[in-house]
């Protein structure tokens, strides 16, 4: 039943997140115009903020006119996945020449029909295939149905993973429907793949792979880019800066009370810790994550590099994982006789890094394999024994990879709320889990705080980001 | 299949974005005759071929086509086939359906338009290869599929933006003359832009240097 319910909910956020998403990715992908690029990178914005962030900025925006439920949860789905569909959908957009569309005219096609009977079949396999990746995202949800759902019509499998193994004690009950989830998350991973796969073959078959944009040439297609580019502004910055001015607001205006009390540990945050004490725990279990899945991953995705297919696919498991069941795994696995090492702290830190791993080896992977080997004969050629050859073909890239890998594992740990809730103490919560049990206080101290804890954690993931971002640049170069 | 028996006439055009390009252009290509356009990278020969099909306005002077101006007819109605440089064909189309595609645009029925493209890919002489896909076939293959797909709807001209630079000189010099020759036997004036000047002299009529 829990599951027909994810499929409704995700079904709808698909349809949302499609219908915001594919009128920008056809002006991005389309059309050269001031703040193109910044757009761009604006819109990936959402994807990469902590879920629980995004939830208050929704509740926070929206708060007031609508209750907790199904409305509230399919736009934070459609928000944070506006940049699933614009990269995806984008990519092969842009992809197609324009050309093509004036030989369809000439062919005796109007506007529409060439829409209708050319781009939109172009495009429909990346649609699939990123309606098929929103689809998995929303289906196992668990930070946005935590605090914007209404706990009947937004129940998601990983509440009731939750439960059963936090609450009700019921693991065999929380692994079947992990299970459960593991199947329809693989068969949507699956359909995507197989679309991905046909939508790179429409764009190898054109004779080109260039990438297409061209300028703006008539007032009605001004005014049309215009409009999408500042509503999607408005779009991404609004929940943020409902979040900023709530970290800066009170009964009787602006005031930065609720920054200076963060050290505070009073009754509102009884049983939690100080919200400094939080974020402290927050960026140690960072730095930690960073370095450990920058070591590991760093390693499989130079054993890729080797192309070996048995590390490659091992490493990618835990992508089709839900971050719970990465949890729960995590639990079962290190939490219990013979390896009990819940007091030792380290659990959160395993589990960030199964979840970090996957997606610093996609990061890394790529970019060590497009490295010119031709450097090492050339280093060795010169003299160079085989290591210091290897070193000097591949090092500097290594050390930027690496970097860039490390942001990305250090801001996935900072807003991971899915697993840690399954193994963070009671007492000691990370930011995202204080922030969520923040929420279910009465009172303005606690509202205020989760902002300020998420406007921290929006400014340390952006950055990281930034960082992540620079470094992947400089290392392809 | 209908022969065409039209003529292209530019009066007075002039083209350009904000300036002229070029100096006003008159010129008369009568039915199976083609005009050769050379000239080197950004002189206009590519802007002349977007003015006279519809995709950038004129800005002064006429087109016409059978002695109708067709200066302000939109692109799709215009009855001016193109062949790019690139082939273009539809990728996600078999090879019958991007030749049927302007037919279908016609609202011909799907079964005759099919049965019109198979003879058309016959006659480029592709039936052999007509199950396979697109991105399957070779350039040169590609570019004969593009042109038997400009042919399909019947234009009353076509012109031809560098359509041969991307193939092998023997292919080249093949079928810069089975597509001259076709023109010829079909009465379709044509405008072919190049910057070869051995090709531009093989299929030329009349010759338009552009400096």
């Amino acid at each position: 039943m829990v599951a027909l319910i994810a499929s409704v909910q995700s079904v709808i956020s698909v349809g949302l997140s499609l219908a915001i998403g594919l009128p920008i990715a056809g002006v991005l992908s389309r059309y050269q115009f001031p703040g193109r690029s910044f757009l761009w990178a604006l819109v990936t914005v959402p994807f990469v903020l902590p879920t629980v962030v995004v939830a208050l900025g929704f509740q926070a925006l929206l708060g007031g006119l609508f209750e907790p439920g199904l409305i509230l949860v399919v736009l934070a789905h459609a928000y944070i996945n506006i940049a699933v569909v614009v990269r995806i959908v984008g990519a092969q957009w842009s992809a197609i020449n324009p050309h093509q569309m004036v030989v369809a005219r000439t062919l005796g096609s109007t506007p529409w029909r060439v829409f209708r009977t050319i781009t939109i079949p172009t495009l429909t396999p990346s649609i699939l295939a990123s309606a098929c990746v929103v689809f998995v995202f929303s289906f196992t949800s668990l930070g946005i149905v935590t605090i914007l759902g209404d706990g009947s019509t937004t129940r998601t499998l990983e509440q009731v993973i939750l439960r059963q193994s936090s609450v009700l004690l019921d693991f065999p009950g929380a692994l079947a429907s992990a299970i459960l989830q593991l199947i329809v998350v693989s068969s949507a991973l699956f359909i995507a793949a197989r679309s991905r796969g046909t939508a790179l073959t429409l764009r190898t078959g054109n004779s080109t792979r260039t990438h297409y944009s061209m300028g703006i040439t008539s007032k009605k297609t001004g005014l049309w880019v215009f409009t999408i580019a500042s509503l999607t502004a408005a779009l991404v910055v609004a929940p943020i800066a409902s979040i900023i001015w709530a970290s800066l607001s009170g009964r009787d205006g602006f005031t930065l009370a609720w920054w200076i009390s963060l050290p505070d540990s009073s009754e509102a945050f009884s049983r939690l810790g100080s919200p400094l004490h939080a974020l402290g725990l927050s960026f140690v279990l960072a730095i930690f994550t960073a370095l450990t899945a920058a070591l590991v991953g760093g390693a499989i995705a130079i054993a890729v590099m080797g192309r070996n297919p048995f590390i490659a696919f091992l490493s990618l498991i835990p992508l089709g994982l839900s971050a719970a069941t990465v949890g729960l795994g995590t639990l079962l696995a290190f939490g219990r006789a013979p390896i009990d090492l819940r007091a030792s702290g380290v659990l959160i830190p395993i589990a960030h890094a199964l979840v970090a791993v996957p997606l610093v080896v996609a990061l890394a992977a790529p970019v060590l394999r497009a490295a010119d080997p031709r450097r090492m004969l050339v280093a060795s050629s010169l003299g160079a024994s085989p290591n210091r050859a290897w070193w000097t073909a591949y090092g500097n890239v290594i050390r930027m990879v690496m970097l860039a890998a490390g942001g990305l594992a250090g801001a996935v740990s900072l807003g991971e709320f899915g697993a840690a809730t399954f193994l963070a103490r009671p007492d000691s919560p990370t930011v995202p889990i204080q922030i969520s049990k923040l929420l279910t206080r009465p009172g303005e101290q606690a509202y205020a705080t989760a902002a300020v804890l998420s406007v921290t954690l929006i400014i340390a993931t952006l950055t990281l980001m930034l960082v992540v971002d620079r470094m992947n640049n400089k290392a392809r170069a | 299949m209908t022969m065409s028996t039209s003529s292209l006439a530019l009066k007075e055009l002039v083209i350009g974005y904000s300036h002229p390009l070029l100096e006003p252009l008159s010129i008369d290509i009568r039915a199976g005759e083609t005009l050769a356009v050379l000239g080197p990278s950004g002189c206009g020969k590519s802007t002349l071929l977007a003015t006279i099909v519809g995709m950038t306005p004129a800005l002064s002077g006429s087109i016409f086509l059978n002695d109708r101006d067709v200066s302000s007819v939109p692109i799709h109605q215009r009855g001016i086939g193109l062949v790019f440089q690139e082939p273009l064909l539809f990728s996600h189309l078999s090879l019958i359906d991007n030749i049927a595609y302007g037919l279908r645009a016609a609202h011909v029925d799907r079964e005759v338009a099919r049965s019109k493209a198979e003879e058309l890919l016959h006659w480029v002489g592709l039936n052999s290869i007509k199950h396979q896909k697109t991105w399957e076939i070779s350039g040169g293959q590609a570019g004969r599929v593009a042109l038997a797909r400009a042919l399909a709807p019947n234009p009353q001209a076509l012109l031809f933006d560098e359509p041969y630079s991307a193939l092998d000189t023997e292919i080249r010099i093949r079928l810069s003359q089975e597509v001259r020759d076709l023109l010829r036997q079909r009465n379709i004036p044509a405008i072919h832009v190049t910057h070869d000047r051995f090709e531009a002299e093989s299929v030329a009529d009349q010759l338009l240097v552009l400096t």
